[in-house]
């Protein structure tokens, strides 16, 4: 079993080591960050939630035991904040989702009223790449959350149960189904045309 | 030959089957041109969704974590004190010890004077237990002490000298001749 280099850091922090919570920082900056803005669609509160994720990480370095992975347990702290930044957000509103899904508690998907990105970031997106995100974010929560966490974020699926608080198997069905969307979603750039 | 469920292909495509199963799925899928090409599909979806690119974090995002943990470092005081057991008790114990404190220092100090009030003799003085017929000086010890306690006024002296049982204890008065008692009359 390869060593969790995270872990190693991880129990230093515990012992008071802040040269390690700074390797911490460098190394799951960038992924976090992202993760949160595929996530809640905006760069600023993406940060802020990154930000507020360290913060949590370095307040319960006392009470951290090495039992999973360390991605693991930071990707729950991430994911949790996540949700709840989502629905605790003001201008949240349910419409029903187009596919009917509703085997995951997910038939509706929220459609945030300043989802568009502001102009700088428009110019940054490809009309390719807004595509993809528009797919990704029509998706429901839950799905949506998984297909981060396994295609960009590429955490193991056994992870991402363990992070959802789900089972394997749920985790599983819960990707096939949000891949089963994306297909449809996606069908004029899987043929290969350009938009 | 039997195509495969799309989820077991999905599961294989991605890596989330056991060895065992993998095996067995590639060999299908090698065989299979139908399971082959709904595979394919997989593996060109995960390439499309490769071209949304991750977000960077803004040049000063590392200073604002640090200075949230800084923040966080300063008030760690704090959050330690609250969470202790006896923490909640502190402030509650220490401001009843505060008032008891209190209370002794009011105790023992001096209380701030009072008015003095004039007490006017009253007819109480009739119903107080007649002198001791053996000890005439007992009546003019009660008189005296009226005399010293209350300051007296013309009024006061008035009152006295009507008052008959205790002008009988001045034996004084019975030897004073008449002549004299009416001059001073």
């Amino acid at each position: 079993m390869a060593i969790d280099h995270d872990l190693e850091l991880m129990l230093r922090v515990r012992q008071g080591d802040a040269e390690s919570f700074e390797a911490l920082l460098d190394r799951h900056r960038k992924p976090l960050v992202g993760f949160f803005a595929r996530l809640v669609r905006d760069q600023a509160l993406a940060e802020d939630l990154a930000q507020e994720a360290f913060l949590r990480v370095y307040q319960a370095r006392h009470r951290y035991q090495p039992e999973a992975k360390f991605t693991t347990w930071l990707y729950r702290i991430a994911t949790n904040l996540a949700l709840n930044a989502l629905r605790d957000r003001k201008g949240v509103q349910m419409v029903p989702a187009g596919d009917g899904d509703s085997s995951d508690g997910g038939s509706m998907v929220e459609q945030l009223s300043d989802s568009h990105p502001t102009a700088e970031q428009g110019m940054l997106l490809t009309e390719r790449e807004r595509t993809i995100r528009g797919a990704v974010e029509s998706l429901p929560e839950n799905q949506r959350a998984a297909v981060i966490l396994h295609k960009y974020q590429d955490i193991d699926y056994r992870q991402i149960a363990g992070i959802l608080g789900v089972s394997e198997s749920a985790v599983k069905s819960l990707l096939f189904r949000a891949y089963e969307n994306l297909r449809i979603r996606l069908e004029p750039l899987l043929r290969g045309g350009q938009l | 030959m039997n195509c495969m469920d799309r989820e077991h292909l999905f599961a294989f495509s991605h890596g989330m089957v056991d060895a065992q199963e993998e095996f067995a799925a590639r060999a299908h899928v090698a065989e299979c041109a139908r399971c082959r090409q709904a595979v394919e599909e997989f593996a060109r979806l995960d390439a499309v969704l490769d071209e949304w690119k991750p977000a960077e974090p803004s040049p000063w995002f590392d200073t604002r974590v640090r200075a949230a943990l800084a923040v966080e470092g300063e008030s760690g005081w704090r959050k330690a004190l609250g969470a202790m057991q006896w923490g909640r008790w502190l402030v509650p114990a220490a401001a009843a010890a505060l008032l008891v404190f209190a209370l002794m220092v009011m105790r023992q100090s001096p209380p701030p004077s009072q008015p003095v009030v004039h007490q006017i003799p009253s007819p109480v003085q009739k119903t107080s237990p007649a002198p001791e017929a053996g000890r005439p000086e007992a009546g003019r010890e009660s008189t005296a002490k009226v005399q010293a306690q209350v300051p007296s006024t013309p009024e006061d002296d008035l009152k006295v000298l009507e008052d008959y049982d205790m002008l009988a204890n001045f034996d004084i008065l019975s030897e004073l001749p008449r002549g004299e008692t009416r001059v001073a009359n």
